[in-house]
C-alpha cells in the first residue's frame, strides 16, 4: 500500500488522462467540431476528474501540506492541459505545419511555387474566416471590428512577455 | 510544501537564466538553450527549496519533478509565440489599435505579407533542417517528415484531415 504522500503525483496524471479522453471522444464523434472549443470542454471534465480524486483523497494528506498539495497538482495538471492544447492547436494553426504539408504533397517547390499554393492573401482570408467565425472580430459594411477579446488579450499578454523578455527593440 | 517551491523557484531560474542567455547570445534557436536553462534551474530551485524544508520525501521529489518538467515544457511550447506573431494575434491587435474605425481587408493585407509571414517562414523550416534546398527548390527532410507525422497524428487519430494554417 502506498503512503498518502504517493497519491500527489498520481492526482494530475487522473485528470490528464480524463481529458484526453474526453477531447478524442469529443472530436471522433463530432459533439464538438471546434478543436479550441473541445479543449475546453475537455480541460474542464479534467477538472472535474481533479476535484473529485482531491475530494476522495486528499482527506488522507496532512492537514499542514493539504493546501499546498493540491495546489502543487493542479498546477501540474494545468501546465500538461496547455502542452497538450498546444500540441493539438498547432497543426490546426501553423504556417510552417502548412508549408511541411504542402511540400510533403506536392514534393520539391521553388519559392514562387509555394506562394501558388499558400500566400498571404490565403493567409489573411483563412484567418479572418476564423476570427469572425469565432466572435473575436465582427464584419459591418466591409470592415472588420472587434468581437470578443479573447485573443485580443492573448495577443498582448504574449506581447508584453517578448518586450519584458527581450527588451524594446525585440 | 517543498513540491510546490522546488519547482516554482526552479521555473523562475529556468526562465531568467534563459533569456539572460538569450539575451548575450542571440541564438539562431533559442529553444536549444532551454534544457541547459533547465538543469540549471532545477539546482537552484532544489537548493532553495531544501532551506526550507530540508527532508523531502520521495513522493514529493517525484511530484516536485513532474511539476517542474510541466512547467518547463509549457514555456518551450510557448517560445515560437514569442519569437514570431502569429497572424492572428497580429490581426486582432491591428483592428483593435484603429478602434471605432475598424479595419478593411486592404489594411489588413498591408500588414500581412509574403516575406514575413510565408517565405520568412520557410527559410526557418531550412535551419531548423526540416527542410533542404537543391537546385533552388525546397523539398521535406526525412526529420520533416518525422517532425509533420508526430503532430499530425493527433488529428488524425479524432478523423481531423484538414490543412493547417
Amino acid at each position: 500500500m502506498l503512503s498518502c504522500g504517493w497519491y500527489l503525483p498520481a492526482f494530475p496524471w487522473i485528470a490528464f488522462v480524463v481529458n484526453v479522453a474526453t477531447n478524442v471522444i469529443l472530436l471522433r464523434t463530432r459533439l464538438c467540431t471546434s478543436i479550441v472549443r473541445s479543449l475546453a470542454g475537455s480541460f474542464v471534465l479534467g477538472c472535474v476528474a481533479f476535484i473529485m480524486a482531491s475530494v476522495v483523497c486528499g482527506s488522507a494528506l496532512p492537514a499542514t501540506e493539504r493546501a499546498a498539495t493540491v495546489a502543487a497538482a493542479f498546477l501540474t495538471y494545468a501546465s500538461a492541459s496547455y502542452v497538450f492544447f498546444h500540441l493539438v492547436h498547432i497543426p490546426e494553426a501553423s504556417v510552417r505545419i502548412r508549408i511541411l504539408q504542402e511540400l510533403a504533397a506536392r514534393g520539391p517547390l521553388s519559392e514562387p511555387e509555394i506562394l501558388q499554393f499558400y500566400d498571404a492573401a490565403k493567409i489573411l482570408d483563412i484567418r479572418l474566416g476564423r476570427l469572425t467565425r469565432s466572435g473575436q472580430l465582427t464584419y459591418e459594411d466591409g470592415r472588420y471590428y472587434t468581437g470578443r477579446r479573447r485573443m485580443l488579450y492573448v495577443a498582448k499578454l504574449f506581447r508584453l512577455a517578448k518586450r519584458v523578455m527581450l527588451g524594446a527593440g525585440a | 510544501m517543498f513540491s510546490l517551491l522546488a519547482p516554482i523557484i526552479g521555473l523562475l531560474a529556468t526562465v531568467a537564466i534563459h533569456v539572460a542567455a538569450w539575451r548575450m547570445l542571440r541564438p539562431r534557436s533559442p529553444a536549444r538553450l532551454v534544457p541547459l536553462a533547465a538543469l540549471l534551474g532545477a539546482a537552484v530551485g532544489v537548493w532553495a527549496a531544501r532551506a526550507r524544508c530540508p527532508a523531502p520525501a520521495a513522493a514529493d521529489l517525484t511530484a516536485a519533478w513532474l511539476l517542474f518538467c510541466t512547467m518547463v515544457a509549457s514555456y518551450l511550447i510557448s517560445l515560437p509565440a514569442l519569437e514570431s506573431e502569429s497572424p492572428s494575434s497580429l490581426i486582432v491587435t491591428c483592428v483593435d489599435e484603429r478602434g471605432g474605425d475598424g479595419a478593411s481587408r486592404d489594411d489588413l493585407a498591408a500588414i500581412i505579407n509574403d516575406d514575413k509571414f510565408v517565405l520568412n517562414r520557410a527559410r526557418g523550416l531550412e535551419l531548423d533542417g526540416l527542410v533542404e534546398r537543391a537546385d533552388g527548390r525546397l523539398r521535406i527532410t526525412a526529420r520533416g517528415r518525422k517532425f509533420l507525422h508526430g503532430f499530425l497524428s493527433y488529428h488524425r487519430l479524432v478523423g481531423r484531415r484538414g490543412l493547417a494554417g
